[in-house]
């Protein structure tokens, strides 16, 4: 989907594609260093003698995490967005398309870093240290997918890539968008459209389900 | 007032049982939580706090049911706990204030009240710091801040002296006796130390293995029993003195060679110079002895792994 009538170097939905790596880097590297710190630091404690409970402070953690991982799935697509939109003076007809590009930007990249919010407090959980929790989510997120899109390309049934959450948050994003040439992808050929969300739904039911598990069970006084 | 009350408390964590069967009442002003280690002071907290539900009994704070109405019970009550907890790379007054926000305190005021409540123990200068920085008896006191800040019904202070040097104890123990006097907070005051319990505590609780061996007003459990003790030139004229006392209704005995008088009031002063005149017994010297929150300790749980900074022969 290139913008329309500009001609840039790439398209939005490239862009976003690019951004990808920064986002995952980001959720790997930083994401889960507040919570282990919390409970390394034992500064949980704290916490949990408050107002807060052990569902608000993870609906809270997740939010903190949701919110820095939008900042960098969202923010540079817009920005790159709004500046060819300003560089090309685009007229009414086209503020029209801008908008819904930028709402498929948001919507991609909130998909995106709920996934990715999730899955990092599920691992960020179970994992007692940061480097820990950025491993599993390295071998989650980084090499799950891959060899999963191998081995599809392979010849394994494409459902198997159900398995894989953060592919399944990339895919959304291609569901989103629609295909694109261009970009190399997972084969989710003859997967639906509602099976890839339901997945991913589950998924992220999963992860916030063992979080909760695993804060309801902790003992943070004894 | 009562205002933590505990009926038939217990909680085991798996084979080891915390609390067993606790009954207890703890009202307004310090009250002292003593115990030895592993006496269930800690999980008393937690349940306090509702960070864990009780195995049976009833507890109530502050008319309330933490289990139930944690956020509701813990937004009026502060906590400092045993071990250290603050994160070290945080400056004190951001997490104090951080807390505060916590706690409901907007952004404006929560700040204003860290700065205010970190003066007031003491760290007025030092509150940009970060606290990895910061020195044992500093990062108790952040503790103590950030349980305070939001102006708290009570103030659960678990082992808050643990870690400092004499002359820290004795400052941290004027803190907390300010904070029940001067601040008008309620203090629950946790520790394994009887001399810190006797100097700010105007209750106490006494727990030994998940029970509650004594509890009650520092002045009913150690003040009432005041003794004079008598050293005579002659110690066996005790005897004879010990006889005439005891006819006029006067409790007394010998204990290591002094004659022990229990004081009930001003009479038996006078019943035992009288005695000691009649007796014939010269007196080598003469004192009042104040009987300890020690001396009940030990005659009610017979347990010694309460750290006292009393030598050994200072029990009686």
């Amino acid at each position: 989907m290139a913008f329309a009538g500009m001609g840039p170097p790439v398209t939005v939905r490239q862009l976003f594609a690019l951004m990808s790596t920064p986002v995952l880097l980001f959720v790997i590297g930083v994401a889960p260093v507040g919570m282990i710190a919390d409970r390394r630091s034992k500064s949980l404690s704290l916490y949990l003698a408050s107002p807060l409970t052990r569902e608000t402070y993870l609906a809270a953690q997740a939010a903190a995490i949701f919110v820095a991982v939008c900042l960098v799935s969202v923010g540079p697509p817009l920005l790159y967005l709004a500046g060819n939109a300003v560089i090309a003076r685009v007229g009414f007809g086209d503020a029209l398309h801008v908008l819904r590009l930028a709402g498929k930007i948001v919507l991609s990249g909130a998909l995106l870093a709920a996934s990715y919010a999730t899955l990092t407090l599920a691992v960020a959980s179970f994992a007692k240290r940061a480097a820990a929790a950025s491993l599993a989510l390295f071998c989650l997120a980084g090499i799950l997918t891959n060899v999963l899109a191998a081995a599809v390309t392979e010849g394994v049934s494409p459902y198997f890539l159900l398995i894989d959450p953060s592919g399944l948050a990339a895919e959304l994003v291609n569901r989103v968008f629609g295909p694109d040439r261009y970009l190399p992808r997972a084969d989710y050929y003859g997967v639906a459209g509602y099976v890839v969300a339901l997945a991913a739904i589950a998924w992220t039911l999963l992860a916030l389900g063992a979080a909760w598990f695993r804060y309801h069970r902790l003992v943070v006084s004894r | 007032m009562t205002v933590i009350r505990g009926e038939a408390v217990r909680k085991s964590w798996g084979q080891t049982v915390a609390l067993d069967g606790a009954n207890f009442e703890i009202g307004k002003g310090v009250t002292g939580l003593l115990g030895p280690n592993g006496a269930g002071k800690t999980t008393l907290i937690g349940l306090i706090l509702g960070l864990h539900k009780a195995d049976s009994g009833t507890l109530t704070v502050l008319g309330s049911d933490p289990a139930t109405a944690g956020p509701d019970v813990r937004g009026r009550l502060g906590y400092s706990p045993e071990h250290e907890a603050l994160p070290p790379d945080t400056k004190a007054q951001d997490i104090v204030r951080q807390l505060a926000e916590i706690h409901g305190l907007p952004r404006k005021e929560a700040t204003a009240r860290a700065s205010d409540v970190l003066q007031e123990v003491g760290l007025g200068e030092e509150r940009l710091r970060p606290v990895g920085t910061m020195s044992t008896g500093q990062k108790q006191r952040v503790k103590l801040a950030q349980a305070m800040v939001h102006g708290p019904d009570i103030v659960l202070l678990d082992e808050p002296t643990n870690g400092l040097d004499p002359v820290q104890r004795d400052e941290m123990l004027d803190l907390i006796a300010r904070i029940g006097s001067k601040l008008g907070m309620d203090v629950v005051l946790c520790s394994h130390l009887l001399e810190e319990v006797e100097r700010v505590a105007d209750a106490v609780v006494i727990l030994d293995s998940g029970r509650v061996a004594r509890q009650g007003l520092m002045s009913e459990l150690a003040g009432a029993e005041t003794e004079l003790v008598v050293t005579l030139d002659a110690p066996d004229a005790a005897a004879k003195v010990i006889t005439r006392l005891k006819r006029r209704k006067v409790e007394a005995r010998e204990e290591n060679g002094e004659l022990v008088v229990v004081l009930t009031d001003d009479a038996t002063y006078d019943a035992v110079r009288d005695a000691l005149a009649s007796a014939g017994a010269g007196v080598r010297r003469m004192g009042r002895r104040r009987l300890r929150l020690e001396d009940v300790f030990f005659d009610d749980s017979g347990s010694g792994s309460v750290a006292s900074s009393r030598p050994e022969g200072g029990r009686r």
